[in-house]
């Protein structure tokens, strides 16, 4: 170890004398907002409900199959909730409409009917959770729509995966037909 | 607040895993004001400390569940803290490419003929004032070593430079702040 100097031995020795400085409470407010939104996201992550749902992503995932998602979106209750669901609903649209091409994509590609069969298991907890919507505590619904927000983006990126792989098996179909 | 013992950390740790709010708002307030400091000093600019104070608590309440336990919570807490002031330094400057690039091979030489001072309390502003007028190389490095305890071998890691680099770094902080506490 090196030998200290007296500069060195003046600030650890009085060390705590230099943090002076109190940091603003509004610090703390923004940091416990994010926080405890994230503990909220952990608790759900954790429920038995969303467990299962987890279990279905996986097995899809694992499975390399997917299904769809084509519910009259005027009837859901998602359309129902205030204001905090409004940019949900935006987001859902959109989503909606790009599965909904991916999925024609697919029937173009010759996907195999069990792929659509599967993915259906997806809807099937989409749905769940879209129930919960109606049971959880007041000002606790933007978990749920996360939650949906990601079945969405999941749904979205199994698709694209499966449009990718299917893609180059086409290409060298077409390329032998030839 | 009074500052907790090490049992009292130990359990608002363990607390603040199942989600507990009021050891959360115990554990940031036992390390808040040290770390808020710590970022002052590293970025001298108090609404940059306070985002870097408030992003790395995020992160430290996020990924609690990483901490394992091989270092004290305080040095955790505080990585995490300066990697956050690093990151901060490094979208601004290029401070640290310039350290590598210009003084990489300068050779470490601990100065013989320091300036000699009596230090005592009442010069803690002007240190703090003089470590605050550091180009930010030096001072980066002159946080690390003097106020938060690394080693040069670590900051050589952290800052991704070479242990002389770092060292001559130092060398040229002490003696700039020396140079500034005589005038």
């Amino acid at each position: 170890m090196n030998k200290m100097d007296d500069l060195e031995k003046f600030v650890q020795e009085k060390r705590e004398l230099f943090d002076v400085k109190i940091p603003n409470e509004k610090i703390w407010e923004n940091i416990s907002k994010q926080v405890n939104a994230h503990t909220l996201r952990t608790v759900w992550y954790r429920s038995n409900l969303f467990r299962s749902i987890a279990a279905g992503f996986t097995l899809l995932v694992i499975g390399g199959t997917l299904g769809f998602l084509l519910a009259n979106k005027k009837e859901s209750p998602l359309w129902n909730i205030a204001n905090t669901a409004k940019p949900f609903t935006d987001f859902e649209m959109v989503s909606q409409k790009s599965i909904n091409e991916k999925l024609f994509q697919l029937r173009e590609l010759n996907a195999e009917e069990s792929i659509f069969s599967d993915l259906q298991q997806i809807d099937r907890s989409m749905e769940e959770l879209k129930k919960e919507l109606d049971r959880i505590p007041k000002g606790q619904e933007k978990i749920i729509l996360e939650q949906l927000k990601r079945g969405y983006q999941t749904k979205i990126n199994i698709l694209d995966k499966i449009i990718q792989r299917l893609e180059p098996k086409t290409q060298k179909q077409d390329e032998k037909a030839i | 607040m009074e500052q907790p013992n090490t049992e009292d950390i130990h359990s608002l740790v363990k607390k603040c895993l199942q989600g507990n709010h009021k050891a959360q708002y115990d554990l940031y307030h036992a390390f808040s004001k040290a770390m808020y400091n710590t970022c002052l000093r590293f970025l001298s600019d108090s609404r940059d400390a306070e985002e870097a104070l408030q992003n790395a608590f995020i992160l430290i309440f996020k990924n609690m569940e990483s901490f394992r336990g091989d270092a004290t919570i305080g040095a955790w807490i505080k990585k995490i803290v300066i990697y956050q002031c690093i990151n901060k330094l490094k979208e601004k400057t290029l401070a640290f490419q310039d350290l590598n690039a210009h003084h990489y091979e300068i050779p470490y030489e601990e100065s013989n003929n320091e300036l000699q001072f009596e230090y005592n309390q009442s010069m803690i502003p002007m240190i703090t004032e003089a470590v605050a007028a550091l180009p930010t190389g030096y001072k980066t490095v002159c946080n690390l070593y003097l106020f938060e305890g690394y080693d040069h071998e670590e900051i050589a890691n952290i800052l991704n430079i070479s242990v002389a680099t770092s060292k001559s770094q130092y060398s040229r902080a002490k003696q700039k702040i020396r140079e500034t506490l005589r005038k």
